[in-house]
Protein backbone atom coordinates (compact mmCIF):
# COMPACT_ATOMS: atom_id res chain seq x y z
CA UNK A 1 0.00 0.00 0.00
CA UNK A 2 1.86 2.65 0.83
CA UNK A 3 5.99 3.03 0.68
CA UNK A 4 8.18 2.38 3.51
CA UNK A 5 11.14 4.17 3.16
CA UNK A 6 13.41 2.55 5.84
CA UNK A 7 15.10 -0.48 5.63
CA UNK A 8 17.95 -0.33 7.85
CA UNK A 9 16.85 -2.16 11.31
CA UNK A 10 20.37 -2.12 13.19
CA UNK A 11 19.93 -0.20 16.29
CA UNK A 12 21.33 2.98 16.25
CA UNK A 13 20.07 3.53 12.58
CA UNK A 14 18.51 6.89 12.28
CA UNK A 15 15.10 7.43 10.74
CA UNK A 16 14.25 10.02 7.76
CA UNK A 17 13.73 13.12 9.91
CA UNK A 18 11.10 15.46 10.23
CA UNK A 19 11.76 19.58 10.20
CA UNK A 20 8.66 21.62 11.05
CA UNK A 21 8.40 24.88 11.17
CA UNK A 22 5.78 26.07 13.87
CA UNK A 23 3.92 29.54 13.61
CA UNK A 24 0.99 30.82 15.22
CA UNK A 25 -1.06 30.59 12.23
CA UNK A 26 -0.48 27.06 11.42
CA UNK A 27 -1.64 26.87 15.74
CA UNK A 28 -4.60 28.54 14.90
CA UNK A 29 -5.63 26.64 11.70
CA UNK A 30 -5.03 23.64 13.81
CA UNK A 31 -7.53 24.09 16.62
CA UNK A 32 -9.77 25.57 14.36
CA UNK A 33 -9.91 22.07 12.48
CA UNK A 34 -10.23 20.41 15.50
CA UNK A 35 -12.27 22.17 17.50
CA UNK A 36 -10.10 22.48 21.00
CA UNK A 37 -9.08 26.27 20.48
CA UNK A 38 -8.17 26.50 23.97
CA UNK A 39 -6.56 30.02 25.02
CA UNK A 40 -3.27 28.77 26.27
CA UNK A 41 -2.42 27.56 22.08
CA UNK A 42 -4.07 30.67 20.56
CA UNK A 43 -4.87 33.86 22.42
CA UNK A 44 -1.53 35.80 22.54
CA UNK A 45 -2.91 38.28 24.68
CA UNK A 46 -4.12 35.37 27.42
CA UNK A 47 -0.83 34.03 27.23
CA UNK A 48 1.30 37.36 27.76
CA UNK A 49 -0.17 36.63 31.36
CA UNK A 50 1.11 33.18 31.87
CA UNK A 51 4.47 32.11 32.68
CA UNK A 52 4.77 30.73 28.98
CA UNK A 53 3.91 34.52 27.73
CA UNK A 54 3.31 32.73 23.95
CA UNK A 55 1.31 30.21 22.76
CA UNK A 56 1.86 26.72 22.88
CA UNK A 57 1.66 24.35 20.33
CA UNK A 58 -1.18 21.69 21.15
CA UNK A 59 0.78 18.30 21.62
CA UNK A 60 -1.50 16.82 19.36
CA UNK A 61 0.13 18.66 16.56
CA UNK A 62 3.43 17.49 17.74
CA UNK A 63 2.62 13.67 17.99
CA UNK A 64 1.19 14.33 14.60
CA UNK A 65 4.70 15.02 13.41
CA UNK A 66 6.34 12.09 15.32
CA UNK A 67 3.47 10.01 13.38
CA UNK A 68 4.19 11.83 10.31
CA UNK A 69 7.89 10.31 10.25
CA UNK A 70 6.67 7.12 10.92
CA UNK A 71 4.60 6.87 8.25
CA UNK A 72 7.00 7.77 5.68
CA UNK A 73 9.47 5.82 7.36
CA UNK A 74 7.52 2.55 7.64
CA UNK A 75 3.89 3.19 5.49
CA UNK A 76 1.56 0.64 5.63
CA UNK A 77 3.43 -1.41 8.56
CA UNK A 78 3.11 1.95 11.13
CA UNK A 79 -0.99 2.41 10.15
CA UNK A 80 -1.27 -1.81 10.82
CA UNK A 81 0.71 -1.79 13.98
CA UNK A 82 1.97 1.24 15.10
CA UNK A 83 2.23 1.58 19.00
CA UNK A 84 3.83 5.43 20.51
CA UNK A 85 4.14 7.10 23.42
CA UNK A 86 5.12 10.71 23.74
CA UNK A 87 5.76 12.62 26.61
CA UNK A 88 5.88 16.61 26.11
CA UNK A 89 8.73 17.44 28.06
CA UNK A 90 9.06 21.34 27.41
CA UNK A 91 6.69 23.48 25.73
CA UNK A 92 6.64 24.27 21.92
CA UNK A 93 6.19 27.98 20.48
CA UNK A 94 5.61 29.95 17.78
CA UNK A 95 8.49 30.48 16.05
CA UNK A 96 10.26 27.14 16.93
CA UNK A 97 11.41 24.72 14.36
CA UNK A 98 11.27 21.37 15.47
CA UNK A 99 13.36 18.65 14.66
CA UNK A 100 11.71 14.74 14.83
CA UNK A 101 14.15 12.17 14.84
CA UNK A 102 14.25 8.75 15.67
CA UNK A 103 16.83 6.33 16.22
CA UNK A 104 16.59 1.76 15.90
CA UNK A 105 16.90 0.43 19.64
CA UNK A 106 15.83 -2.98 19.22
CA UNK A 107 14.85 -5.42 16.30
CA UNK A 108 14.04 -8.89 16.98
CA UNK A 109 11.27 -11.53 15.36
CA UNK A 110 9.99 -8.68 13.30
CA UNK A 111 9.49 -6.21 16.13
CA UNK A 112 11.36 -2.93 15.74
CA UNK A 113 11.51 -0.51 18.41
CA UNK A 114 12.86 3.16 18.13
CA UNK A 115 13.62 6.22 20.56
CA UNK A 116 12.10 9.63 19.50
CA UNK A 117 13.45 12.72 19.98
CA UNK A 118 11.61 16.43 19.14
CA UNK A 119 14.17 19.30 19.50
CA UNK A 120 13.60 22.91 18.95
CA UNK A 121 15.66 25.25 16.76
CA UNK A 122 17.36 25.75 19.67
CA UNK A 123 18.74 22.29 20.51
CA UNK A 124 16.23 21.80 23.67
CA UNK A 125 14.16 19.18 23.77
CA UNK A 126 10.27 19.35 23.03
CA UNK A 127 9.26 15.97 23.62
CA UNK A 128 10.77 12.32 23.53
CA UNK A 129 9.18 8.73 23.79
CA UNK A 130 9.27 5.52 21.42
CA UNK A 131 7.63 3.83 19.02
CA UNK A 132 7.00 0.13 17.92
CA UNK A 133 5.45 -1.92 15.56
CA UNK A 134 5.51 -5.06 13.22
CA UNK A 135 7.78 -4.73 10.21
CA UNK A 136 6.24 -7.77 7.61
CA UNK A 137 7.87 -9.02 4.67
CA UNK A 138 8.51 -6.43 1.77
CA UNK A 139 9.68 -8.54 -0.57
CA UNK B 1 -14.94 9.18 39.82
CA UNK B 2 -14.82 7.37 35.88
CA UNK B 3 -16.27 9.81 33.89
CA UNK B 4 -17.70 7.15 30.56
CA UNK B 5 -18.84 8.64 27.08
CA UNK B 6 -19.53 7.36 24.12
CA UNK B 7 -20.52 9.00 20.56
CA UNK B 8 -24.05 9.35 20.12
CA UNK B 9 -23.81 9.33 16.09
CA UNK B 10 -20.68 8.10 14.11
CA UNK B 11 -18.43 10.80 12.33
CA UNK B 12 -17.85 10.29 8.88
CA UNK B 13 -14.61 10.87 7.91
CA UNK B 14 -14.75 13.04 4.99
CA UNK B 15 -12.32 13.76 2.37
CA UNK B 16 -12.59 17.42 3.92
CA UNK B 17 -11.81 16.65 7.49
CA UNK B 18 -8.75 14.49 6.18
CA UNK B 19 -7.41 17.19 3.97
CA UNK B 20 -7.57 19.55 6.98
CA UNK B 21 -6.21 17.73 8.84
CA UNK B 22 -3.04 17.25 6.68
CA UNK B 23 -2.57 20.39 6.00
CA UNK B 24 -2.97 22.36 9.34
CA UNK B 25 0.26 19.56 10.04
CA UNK B 26 2.17 20.47 7.06
CA UNK B 27 1.96 16.50 6.02
CA UNK B 28 2.15 16.68 2.13
CA UNK B 29 1.54 13.29 1.33
CA UNK B 30 -0.53 13.03 -1.66
CA UNK B 31 -2.25 10.20 -0.69
CA UNK B 32 -4.37 12.08 2.34
CA UNK B 33 -5.76 14.41 -0.19
CA UNK B 34 -5.34 12.86 -3.87
CA UNK B 35 -7.37 10.48 -5.03
CA UNK B 36 -5.14 9.00 -7.82
CA UNK B 37 -2.33 9.06 -5.62
CA UNK B 38 -4.16 7.22 -3.10
CA UNK B 39 -5.42 4.38 -5.77
CA UNK B 40 -1.68 4.29 -7.21
CA UNK B 41 -0.45 3.48 -3.65
CA UNK B 42 -3.05 1.05 -2.93
CA UNK B 43 -4.92 2.46 -0.51
CA UNK B 44 -8.37 2.67 -2.87
CA UNK B 45 -9.53 5.83 -1.08
CA UNK B 46 -8.37 8.94 0.16
CA UNK B 47 -6.89 7.62 3.51
CA UNK B 48 -5.71 9.97 6.79
CA UNK B 49 -3.12 10.32 8.66
CA UNK B 50 -2.61 8.21 11.62
CA UNK B 51 -2.42 10.77 14.21
CA UNK B 52 -5.70 12.28 12.88
CA UNK B 53 -7.19 9.88 15.53
CA UNK B 54 -5.88 12.45 18.20
CA UNK B 55 -7.85 15.36 16.42
CA UNK B 56 -10.84 13.12 16.53
CA UNK B 57 -10.36 12.36 20.34
CA UNK B 58 -10.92 16.15 20.92
CA UNK B 59 -13.35 16.71 18.59
CA UNK B 60 -16.58 17.83 20.27
CA UNK B 61 -18.58 17.12 17.40
CA UNK B 62 -17.88 13.05 18.16
CA UNK B 63 -18.65 13.06 21.53
CA UNK B 64 -21.59 15.62 21.43
CA UNK B 65 -20.28 17.20 24.79
CA UNK B 66 -18.63 20.43 24.90
CA UNK B 67 -16.85 19.85 28.43
CA UNK B 68 -15.41 16.92 28.75
CA UNK B 69 -11.92 17.96 29.05
CA UNK B 70 -11.78 21.29 30.45
CA UNK B 71 -10.68 24.32 28.79
CA UNK B 72 -7.13 25.19 29.56
CA UNK B 73 -5.61 22.22 30.06
CA UNK B 74 -2.47 20.47 28.22
CA UNK B 75 -1.39 17.26 27.12
CA UNK B 76 1.72 15.77 29.03
CA UNK B 77 1.47 12.43 27.59
CA UNK B 78 0.07 10.81 24.99
CA UNK B 79 -0.44 7.22 23.53
CA UNK B 80 -1.53 5.40 20.65
CA UNK B 81 -2.09 1.97 19.00
CA UNK B 82 -3.17 1.65 15.45
CA UNK B 83 -4.97 -1.14 13.65
CA UNK B 84 -5.28 -0.27 10.71
CA UNK B 85 -5.94 2.70 8.00
CA UNK B 86 -8.86 4.95 8.31
CA UNK B 87 -10.45 6.07 5.09
CA UNK B 88 -12.91 8.66 3.58
CA UNK B 89 -16.11 7.56 3.94
CA UNK B 90 -15.54 4.95 7.61
CA UNK B 91 -17.71 6.13 10.07
CA UNK B 92 -15.97 6.26 13.44
CA UNK B 93 -17.36 6.44 16.88
CA UNK B 94 -15.51 6.84 20.04
CA UNK B 95 -15.75 5.22 23.43
CA UNK B 96 -14.25 7.68 26.30
CA UNK B 97 -13.36 6.64 29.93
CA UNK B 98 -11.56 9.66 32.03
CA UNK B 99 -10.20 9.69 35.64
CA UNK B 100 -9.30 12.90 37.20
CA UNK B 101 -5.91 12.06 40.02
CA UNK B 102 -2.82 13.99 40.85
CA UNK B 103 0.49 13.40 39.55
CA UNK B 104 3.32 12.16 41.72
CA UNK B 105 3.46 16.66 42.70
CA UNK B 106 0.07 16.77 43.42
CA UNK B 107 -1.07 18.76 39.93
CA UNK B 108 -4.80 18.09 39.06
CA UNK B 109 -4.53 15.43 35.98
CA UNK B 110 -7.20 13.77 33.64
CA UNK B 111 -6.63 10.75 32.20
CA UNK B 112 -8.58 9.32 29.34
CA UNK B 113 -8.68 6.30 27.58
CA UNK B 114 -10.25 6.08 24.08
CA UNK B 115 -11.58 3.30 21.63
CA UNK B 116 -12.13 4.25 18.26
CA UNK B 117 -14.54 1.78 16.48
CA UNK B 118 -15.41 2.18 12.88
CA UNK B 119 -18.08 0.95 11.09
CA UNK B 120 -17.79 -2.68 11.32
CA UNK B 121 -17.25 -2.46 14.82
CA UNK B 122 -13.88 -3.43 14.35
CA UNK B 123 -11.44 -1.00 16.91
CA UNK B 124 -8.91 0.74 14.10
CA UNK B 125 -7.09 2.82 17.08
CA UNK B 126 -6.84 3.13 21.30
CA UNK B 127 -5.18 5.87 23.19
CA UNK B 128 -4.62 7.12 26.35
CA UNK B 129 -4.06 10.94 27.10
CA UNK B 130 -2.96 12.58 29.98
CA UNK B 131 -3.78 16.21 30.41
CA UNK B 132 -2.76 18.63 32.73
CA UNK B 133 -5.77 21.14 34.19
CA UNK B 134 -4.03 23.59 35.56
CA UNK B 135 -1.07 24.48 33.79
CA UNK B 136 -0.95 28.09 34.27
Amino acid sequence: MLTALFSDFTPESKLLPVVKHVCLSKIQEFCVMSQAAGPIHVDTAYCAKTPFKKPLVPGFMISGYVAEMMENNFGEDWFNSGEMEISFVKPAQPGDTLLVEGTVREYADGKLSVEINVTNHKGGKVAKGACALTVTDRG
Amino acid sequence: MNNILKSKTPMMVTKYAIDSYAKSTDNHNPVYYDQSAAEDAGCGKVIAPSCFFGQLSFSKIILGQEDYIPTGGVHVKQKYKFCGPVKEGDRITVELESVKRKDDKNRDMLEYHIDFVNQDGVVVCQSIMINMLNPV
